[in-house]
């Protein structure tokens, strides 16, 4: 499991001009709630294995401190990253780490080595489409609630430095302010990984207005 | 045992031997050192952004590169170092995914090792040693008695420049 140990949900930087309120941050919630159980459901269809959500978070992150946010920057992760365009443009990434990936690999492609992954094609090329179908079905079900258009970019895999994904992810796009992190956790027998929606910098308020907030 | 100093996003900080900088997981983003090899005052800035339009006065200095180099030199300066000794080194600037077809322009990395490089031109401080782009993450430390940038990567090697 990749840990996350950022700042609580729903602190705020003083710096920062969006103010969630506990009704907005809710609402936040159970829709990434739903939105990752489809995933889930996709997962666990997948892998024939049981899979278990844990209850989202939503936070504010200031951007000095997104490197931390998987613990420790230098460890070792799996990361799969869609770009979202459309009425809610955002990031979408699905964070494994690096003995799990390894695991879900073996599942799907047998014949993977059990060494090097970021070597191993038919081992990425798996687990990019894991996590291509789980931010799919996430999306899918964010769309059908919210009645917003979105479109998504093809997937895109790293097998890296946490801290250094997750500054190419901040830095992507070329702006950068602090950032809604809207977190769930994926635990089970062989699964484990961290699914993060993070829209755009002053995007949240398309996603909350089509919850009617 | 000399101490190391953790260097954060955005952040600079000047340094005397024996104590040492350190940066871990850059991407995009680029570790800029300067040092003063008489002196061994050391410094190292965390680069985010080559540059921005508006920069508003609450964003830490070193987040871009065209206010955090005049704002590291300034610093080295207080600790004692000469302008005319300083020496540059970077490494970072990586483009950590690849899209089909994204357009160069979207290259955040290269476009800040650019811009470093540009803005080290007009201060006159020769960069004498850079080792930028690939796709792949970075861990730096820079050991301010000798002047010697480490470089450490998960399947890239290591190196010192």
């Amino acid at each position: 499991m990749v840990p996350f140990h950022g700042p609580q949900a729903g602190r705020f930087d003083v710096n920062n001009n969006i103010k969630l309120s506990t009704e907005q941050l809710d609402a936040l919630q159970e829709l990434t709630n739903i939105g990752a159980s489809h995933a889930a459901t996709a997962l666990s269809q997948l892998l024939n294995t049981r899979v278990i959500l844990n209850v989202p978070t939503v936070r504010m992150v200031p951007f000095q401190e997104v490197s931390v946010l998987v613990g420790d920057p230098s460890s070792l992760i799996v990361a799969v990253y869609l770009k979202v365009f459309g009425d809610s443009p955002g990031k979408a990434l699905f964070l494994f780490d690096h003995a799990h990936a390894q695991a879900i690999a073996s599942l799907l492609v047998p014949t993977s080595s059990s060494g090097e992954l970021y070597q191993d094609e038919m081992a990425l090329s798996a687990l990019k489409e894991t996590g291509n179908i789980l931010l799919g079905s996430f999306l899918d079900a964010l769309v059908k609630m919210t009645k917003l258009k979105l479109n998504f970019s093809v997937p895109a895999i790293a097998v890296d430095m946490a801290g250094a994904i997750l500054d190419a992810v901040m830095l992507d796009g070329d702006y950068l302010e602090d950032w809604v992190f809207v977190e769930t956790k994926f635990t089970g027998n062989q699964v484990r990984g961290t699914l993060a929606f993070l829209p755009d910098n002053g995007t949240l308020k398309n996603l909350l207005g089509a919850l009617g907030l | 045992m000399s101490a190391i100093i953790n260097v954060g996003m955005a952040e600079i900080k000047v340094v005397l031997a024996p104590q040492r900088l350190v940066t871990t997981g850059l991407g995009s983003c680029i570790g800029l050192c300067l040092y003063d090899p008489v002196t061994k005052v050391g410094g190292m800035a965390h680069i985010v952004l080559p540059t921005v339009t508006n920069i508003s006065a609450t964003e830490p200095g070193g987040k871009y590169a065209v206010t955090a180099i005049p704002l590291l030199l300034e610093n080295m300066l207080k600790f004692g170092a000469s302008k005319y000794r300083l020496i540059a080194k970077m490494a970072g600037g990586a483009e950590m995914f690849s899209f089909p077809g994204q357009m160069p322009i979207l290259k955040i990395g290269e476009r800040n090792a650019q811009a470093v490089k540009e803005i080290l031109g007009g201060v006159s401080i020769p960069l004498i040693a850079s080792e930028t782009g690939g796709n792949f993450g970075r861990t730096i430390q820079f050991n301010t008695e000798t002047g010697e940038l480490s470089i450490r990567t998960i399947n890239h090697g290591e190196r010192t420049i």
